[in-house]
């Protein structure tokens, strides 16, 4: 059902995206009409390019939103945001179509038209749209291809916004269906209504609208070379979370750049503090253990889908790979409340020293006869395989499989699974790529 | 993968108005 349900979301947007087909087949003009000749079809494509591109630049600040309901839909808030690039890069593309498509139709009668209308002109509403299309433009070069200063990336991706808000105005004053068709413009008002919603809630009232919680940092343990557990206490709207979900995070005050990063958790919800275990791989996280006690934590969460109880098989694999133990050891710290889960951990490392949980692991384990460890440590074993996992827990059909790791790792073990005849609703897996 | 197409998609866009722009401004028959 869960599964399912994760579905949902894609095929609400595709049919939302595609649904200004409908009101542009019903224009004022005849649909015979629209594809008569060359001129027709080609200006009927590039019509379609900018409505259907324009749709989801609408949807996609509705998936920046970070609402929690998208979750249910998506199947986590990092699905959800796998989502938010993925749609952002295809309405990019659409909207790049629209001009071309639109130059090709006036290529069919005259190449002077068409390069005129690459340039500013009299026209106003088209300047717009020229305006709009250069700034996502450069916005996306720099946010895509260079790697940028955190505040300033932040600054630019802020401004599709502004990028959109352009776009509405171009879209609605520029002589087209739109301006002509009451039907298709209150269709696309609504798209445009939704778009500057969502983006006043996320990103111009946030602070008003969006709920935090404030946590005090009480120490930042370095756990190996890399890996750092950050401490936290509860100051104000302290929030419910699951086992295996992550949070938004920014440190004020605290030493180190006010950047949002999603951190996973690796407390039990029952403890009073909540721990982070971060990996430092970048500038960031790297300065994290210069994080000065008693500074605040902004949080916003608890988000992700990654929890066992959420599936009502209770015979488990649970499968980690490096840092990707963090949510397993969140769940392991829980299962003791939940007696009727039998699970196998498999927790895959490059090295002893890897193994930051594995002695904690190993504890919880020795106290719950439901529960077991097996190290996989690859420099002396090889390889983590289903092979492996066949050989210590048995037949693999009837059990769920939670992976989480680095994506090469998951993305095999997940064919390995599904060639032995493992069903995909049955593997579980959390990717970090917000 | 998105990255890629987009990369694709951005060469294929300024290939395209530049050459369009090339011929209808210099070489068109009025032009």
């Amino acid at each position: 059902m869960v599964k399912i349900k994760s579905k949902i979301g894609w095929t609400v947007v595709i049919i939302l995206s595609l649904s200004p087909l409908v009101s542009w087949y019903f224009a004022l003009q005849p649909f015979e009409a629209r594809i008569g000749n060359s001129y027709a079809v080609w200006t009927s494509l590039g019509q379609i390019a900018g409505l259907v591109g324009f749709t989801m630049y609408a949807i996609d600040l509705v998936l920046n939103t970070r609402l929690k309901f998208l979750e249910d839909y998506f199947g986590g808030m990092n699905r959800v945001y796998i989502a938010h690039h993925t749609l952002g890069g295809i309405s990019f593309m659409l909207l790049l179509m629209h001009p071309l498509l639109l130059a090709a139709s006036f290529l069919t009668y005259s190449s002077e038209e068409a390069a005129l209308l690459f340039l500013p002109g009299d026209d106003w509403a088209r300047n717009l749209g020229i305006t709009a299309l250069s700034l996502m433009m450069a916005l996306l070069l720099l946010t895509f291809y260079r790697n940028l200063p955190y505040q300033i990336w932040r600054f630019l991706h802020t401004l599709m916004g502004v990028v959109f808000l352009i776009g509405i105005l171009h879209s609605f004053f520029i002589a087209s269906d739109i301006s002509r068709e009451p039907f298709m413009m209150y269709h696309m008002l609504f798209f445009a209504v939704l778009g500057v919603g969502a983006y006043t809630y996320r990103t111009l009232l946030g602070r008003f609208f969006v709920k935090r919680s404030f946590y005090s940092l009480v120490v930042v343990k370095q756990l190996n070379k890399n890996t750092v557990e950050i401490i936290l206490k509860p100051l104000k709207n302290p929030f419910v979370y699951k086992p295996g979900q992550f949070v938004f995070v920014k440190f004020k005050n605290a030493g180190i750049n006010e950047e949002v990063h999603p951190f996973s958790i690796s407390s039990a919800s029952t403890e009073q503090q909540l721990v982070l275990t971060v990996k430092a791989e970048g500038d960031y996280t790297k300065n994290l253990v210069n994080l000065m006690a008693g500074a605040t934590a902004v949080m916003e969460g608890s988000f992700g889908r990654f929890t066992y109880t959420n599936y009502a098989n209770t015979q488990q694999i649970w499968i980690a790979g490096g840092i990707g133990i963090t949510p397993f050891v969140s769940m392991a710290k829980e299962l003791v409340s939940t007696p009727q889960y039998k699970v196998d951990l498999y927790y895959s490392v490059h090295d002893q020293e890897e193994a930051v949980y594995l002695s904690d692991l190993q504890k919880i384990a020795a106290a719950n006869a439901n529960f077991r460890v097996i190290p996989v440590i690859s420099t002396i074993q090889g390889r983590l395989t289903v092979d492996t996992i066949e050989k210590g827990s048995g037949r693999l059909d009837d059990k769920d499989f939670f992976l989480c790791g680095p994506p090469p790792m998951m993305h095999s073990l997940r064919g390995q699974l599904r060639k032995r005849k493992v069903k995909s609703k049955n593997i579980h897996s959390e990717e970090f790529q917000l | 993968m998105i990255k890629k197409l987009v990369t694709i998609m951005l060469c294929l866009f300024w290939f395209t108005v530049l050459f369009i722009l090339v011929k209808g401004l210099f070489f068109s028959a009025g032009g």
